[in-house]
């Protein structure tokens, strides 16, 4: 063997084998494999068998018919059909459909080797259409090869299968992360609808459900595309602008109080900011002109 | 939801990617796993006992548990490999075995990068499950030991097919040479004084592929091995380099070969989680 040659002798020499013996059961045996890339519009019916087959969309969508049972399945989406399927499967494609078909048999593994239970979900987004779709190219590959162990198939199969599972465990993950996001963004508007009229700002609506402020704010800016602040003073602002027209009694500086802004300087800046007017332009322009015609259009 | 039950033979641990830091050696140590060593760039020296094991690039060493290994000569400034460590689990009988040689030189060292890079980021971003891992890993050590397959003898008697099979070695080395150049059938059968109908049919007879074919495979599979090493550098200076000077012809022709576009396979298969110790 190259490369290989006796060194000085070691005092606690162990037998070295040349060779490491690995063994493997077949879970699968593959029927066939394809990558199918169409410019025209096509229907067609998928071979019955034994086989399990599984198409995944490159680019495009296709329509199957199983039996009765319709299914759309889109670009980056990948869709596990059982053997036991009797009714005939048939498969359209629009234009420029682009997918890939294996077929492949389940085998048996003996009762007495280690195994895994993989779960695999039957329709699926793939998360990394990439990578999928690489795996079927080494697939092909390995296929056409003529020398070459065909182990090297079915654990490319399994690989695939376990594509298919991770992806729909991420996708549970993110969706699960998604909801804890809007329901903690709920919380916090809540907060602010009750307490607006208050002092209140990132730390102490952090501190009331007790967050890091740093991480709600994040978490509230990734659901709501706004600071907590922003929030806050859009709802201030809302309520100044009722508060405005109802109470033509009070001062601005009194409605700024009202609405939860300490100072009326910083309560005008924050109005100018979302309304492009004073507070007082506002009531003036929504109070007196009443009825008549509207001082803008009449330029 | 469809369950499939699943061999699994092989437990994998690890992995990762140790590119030299120019000084310092190969930790002596006894493991309980096996470690799968795959040299990338330079070389490195390793014993393991009383055996010494001197590795190229592009070769895979296997290391034993429980057995005594490690480095023999420092590492060079430019020693790249990937590892791996893995354990079996005890199989009483199988119809499917795999010889997994000691010392192999790899014979598609772009595929078994990707399947380690695959296993590294994986890894990395915390979403390699335990098939995926067994899988991959088995899927190295059936590259590792289809790398060293008999190629099927010829009979001495058959002296046109021996030369048919120097023929089309002379034109895997031209190829091999010139692949930079934009060369095509004509060149090769110029350089090789042959008429090119005559060269392409025994080519396609022997490898099942035109010489056209071949010349783009290897152009690819240095592209595929640029993608994997050099991360920042621009991808149609990569296709220039490989051959092609046109970058919207490079970016097909690694399509039809790859299935993914030069930019894909990159953010796929670029490695950036190493070690260095």
């Amino acid at each position: 063997m190259k490369g290989l040659e006796r060194a000085a002798p070691d005092n606690n020499t162990r037998f070295v084998p040349d060779e490491l013996s690995v063994a493997f059961a077949r879970p699968f045996e593959i029927v066939t494999a394809a990558h199918i890339a169409s410019r025209y519009t096509a229907k067609e019916a998928l071979p019955r068998g034994r086989a399990h087959r599984l198409l995944f969309v490159v680019e495009g969508h296709l329509d199957l018919d199983l039996g009765g049972r319709h299914i759309a399945l889109g670009t980056g989406e990948a869709l596990l059909i059982g053997p036991d399927a009797r009714e005939p499967l048939t498969l359209s494609h629009g234009t420029e459909a682009d997918f890939y078909l294996l077929q492949f048999v389940r085998t048996e593994v003996p009762a007495d080797f280690p195994r895994q239970i993989l779960k695999v979900p039957d329709h699926v987004a793939i998360r990394n259409p990439a990578r999928l779709k690489h795996l079927f190219l080494m697939l092909l590959e390995a296929m056409r090869a003529r020398t070459g162990a065909r182990l090297i198939l079915h654990h490319l199969v399994v690989l695939m299968l376990c594509e298919m599972a991770s992806s729909s465990r991420v996708q549970r993950e993110t969706r699960a992360r998604a909801d804890r996001l809007e329901s903690m963004a709920s919380r916090v508007d809540a907060y602010i609808a009750a307490h607006y009229h208050e002092s209140i700002g990132t730390p102490e609506i952090a501190r009331e459900f007790r967050y890091n402020p740093e991480y709600l704010e994040r978490a509230y800016r990734t659901e709501r595309h706004m600071s907590i602040r922003e929030a806050i003073h859009l709802r201030r602002i809302r309520e100044a602008r009722a508060q405005l027209l109802l109470q033509q009694a009070r001062g601005i500086a009194e409605i700024a109080a009202l609405c939860g802004f300490a100072d009326a300087g910083h309560f005008r800046r924050v109005f100018k900011r979302a309304m492009h007017m004073t507070p007082h332009e506002f009531r003036s322009l929504n109070t007196e002109h009443r009825g008549g015609p509207h001082p803008l259009r009449a330029i | 939801m469809t369950e499939f039950a699943v061999s699994d033979t092989i437990e994998a641990l690890n992995g990762g990617l140790f590119v030299s830091p120019g000084f310092g050696i190969h930790a002596q140590r006894i493991i309980d796993s096996y470690e799968l060593i795959f040299v990338t760039q330079g070389h490195l020296d390793i014993f393991e006992a009383d055996l010494a094991f001197h590795l190229e690039r592009s070769q895979t060493l296997l290391l034993y548990p429980r057995i005594r290994h490690g480095g023999l000569l420092p590492y060079t400034a430019d020693v790249n490999f990937y590892w791996a460590h893995f354990r079996l689990r005890d199989v009483a009988s199988s119809d499917t075995t795999l010889s997994v040689p000691k010392v192999a030189s790899i014979r598609d060292p772009e595929g078994l990068t990707e399947l380690f890079c695959r296993f590294i980021s994986d890894q990395e971003s915390g979403i390699l499950d335990k098939c995926s891992a067994s899988q991959l890993l088995a899927l190295m050590l059936c590259m590792v030991a289809g790398s060293t397959e008999q190629e099927r003898p010829l009979p001495s008697q058959d002296r046109a097919r021996a030369a048919r099979s120097a023929l089309v070695d002379a034109v895997r080395r031209y190829i091999a040479a010139e692949y930079r150049k934009p060369i095509s059938t004509s060149e090769v059968a110029q350089a090789l004084n042959y008429s090119p109908d005559y060269l392409e049919r025994v080519f396609r007879t022997q490898e099942g592929m035109s010489i056209v074919d071949a010349i783009h495979q290897k152009r690819i599979s240095v592209a595929r091995a640029s993608l994997h090493h050099d991360v920042r550098r621009n991808i149609n200076e990569i296709g220039y380099e490989c051959g092609y000077s046109d970058a919207g012809y490079f970016r097909r022709m690694f399509k039809r070969l790859t299935g993914l576009i030069p930019r894909e396979y990159r953010s796929l298969y670029a490695c950036t989680h190493i070690n260095t110790h």
